[in-house]
């Protein structure tokens, strides 16, 4: 599915974050939008998941507007900057949370969490707390938790900003590897120039409220 | 304190002056804390040391010390229940959502702590009366409240429910607000999200809630007094009848009574204290 923002405006107090924001994802593509700090990029990530209401304009999801669809019934999985595992909750519950709020079958919940458990190579960590996991094993409950609902969009804040070095490059490989196989459209928002250029097929960069300009990554390389 | 003294003593200056003072520092405090926990086990001690274990058990198998005993925890159970029912609600409100008039209703959730009870029992004998139209309307449904166990557990649920909602409250206001908007990318209804991310994350604030909503209701006495009176057998609670026996010379009745009130307010905050599990890092 594909994502478009038109024309969005938002302000948060007295602050206007964004003023004529447009801005288009395609179906399938991992694109990545660049910016600096406080710069309203989880807010954009909130008012596609529904977590925010735009003050104008329009939140397109597959060319449908659903600025007043609630986020449990957009279809995009949230992948938070950190990570927002329920910490009384093991790995293997914590993928099965999203499977379970939407009454699917027991057995089905048990195969799915486990079957996107594996996918992240996680099978052997499911039953541990959130707080006995490494931040790269959160990272991945995070991920495989967001695609057991099996949604047609996953927004991506920041997911690898509290990694090292190493495992955010394995990381990096996972994610493409993961958007590959599952065909997701994949909306990951950074900081890391360097990051944005691994991961995306094309990088917008967020700058004062608005997308100053979108490219492909293959001309930036 | 340890962790302080540690980065004090990797301070290059005056490592051995700062020590010492850290030192004099922490047994002061420690002094301090001996001197207020001493202070309240003496107080408890005079009580104990007061009672005659005989007279005690004799006292709590007559039937006005057990009926008193009997309806205190019937009455104070009932608040709880009570609580439980209408503070959630209320606390969840008050935690998460943003509406006009919210820092009234906070203020007015203060109201029934710092209300001097026996003002609070007079405005509900004022309520219940013949006089005031909900007094009228209750009695045309055939709810008599005032002189009844009924009046008891309004007047205690008025008096010790805000100290419910007041923990609970903040306990859930400390639940990260991405924890419940990562619920609701996950498909969960507000009412899924409640039952498996709120509550459980603040179960550790409920059951300090709910000790401390049922204590106060035991202790409860002015505004209890005042709506529903002292008749032995039918509305005397424990602290009714610690009042009653203690002015008509009764004190030994008076001090069986206090001391299993004592007791088993100590039992019930130890057992929901150990009973409230583990504080998670967010």
């Amino acid at each position: 599915m594909s994502i478009e923002l038109k024309h969005v405006a938002k302000t948060f107090g007295t602050r206007p974050l964004f003023h004529d924001l447009s801005f288009k994802v395609e179906q399938g593509e991992l694109h990545a939008l660049v910016g600096p700090s406080g710069e309203g990029k989880s807010t954009l990530l909130g008012l596609i998941a529904g977590l925010h209401a735009p003050d104008a304009g329009d939140v397109l999801i597959n060319g449908e507007c659903v600025n007043r669809l609630g986020p449990q019934r957009r279809k995009v999985g949230y992948v938070f900057q950190d990570y927002a595992l329920f910490p009384h909750l093991s790995a293997f519950e914590n993928v099965a949370y999203g499977l379970r709020a939407s009454g699917v079958e027991r057995r089905r919940v048990h195969e799915k969490s486990l079957h996107y458990l594996n996918l992240v190579n996680l099978n052997r960590e499911r039953d541990k707390l959130p707080q006995e996991l490494s931040g790269g094993q959160k990272q991945r409950v995070a991920l495989a938790r967001a695609l057991a609902t099996e949604p047609s969009i996953l927004l991506l804040d920041e997911p690898l900003s509290h990694l090292d070095a190493e495992i955010r490059e394995q990381l990096q490989f996972e994610l493409k590897e993961l958007q590959r196989k599952t065909g997701v459209t994949m909306l990951l928002v950074t900081h890391n120039m360097t990051e944005a250029v691994t991961l995306g097929r094309r990088v917008s960069f967020l700058r004062h409220g608005r997308i100053e300009r979108t490219v492909s990554t293959n001309a930036l390389v | 304190m340890e962790t302080l003294t540690a980065a004090y003593e990797k301070a290059p200056r005056r490592p051995g002056v700062l020590r010492d003072r850290l030192l004099r520092f922490d047994l002061l405090m420690a002094l301090l804390t001996a001197l207020f926990f001493s202070l309240i086990l003496l107080v408890l001690l005079s009580l104990v040391g007061a009672a005659s274990w005989r007279e005690v058990i004799a006292h709590v198998g007559s039937s006005r010390g057990f009926d008193c005993i009997l309806l205190s925890l019937k009455t104070s159970f009932a608040v709880v229940v009570l609580t439980l029912l209408l503070g959630f609600p209320a606390a969840y409100i008050l935690a998460l959502k943003q509406f006009r008039g919210k820092a009234f209703l906070d203020t007015l959730l203060d109201l029934p702590i710092i209300m001097p009870p026996l003002v609070t029992g007079l405005c509900l004998l004022l309520l219940l009366n013949q006089a005031n139209p909900v007094g009228r309307l209750l009695q045309e449904w055939g709810v008599r409240l005032l002189f009844t166990p009924g009046g008891i557990i309004l007047a205690q649920f008025f008096v010790a429910a805000p100290f419910f909602i007041k923990t609970v409250r903040e306990s859930i206001a400390a639940i990260p607000s991405n924890l419940l908007a990562a619920s609701a990318t996950l498909n969960a209804s507000d009412f899924y999200t409640f039952r498996r991310v709120v509550l459980p994350l603040c179960r550790k604030g409920a059951c300090a809630g709910m000790a401390m909503t049922w204590a106060r209701a035991l202790g409860e006495f002015g505004a209890t007094a005042m709506v529903a009176g002292s008749i032995p057998g039918r509305t005397e609670t424990m602290t009714i009848a610690i009042y009653m026996e203690a002015m008509s010379g009764g004190l030994g009745n008076s001090i069986s009574t206090a001391l299993v009130l004592v007791l088993f307010s100590f039992t019930l905050l130890f057992v929901l204290k150990l009973q409230a599990g583990r504080q998670y890092e967010y």
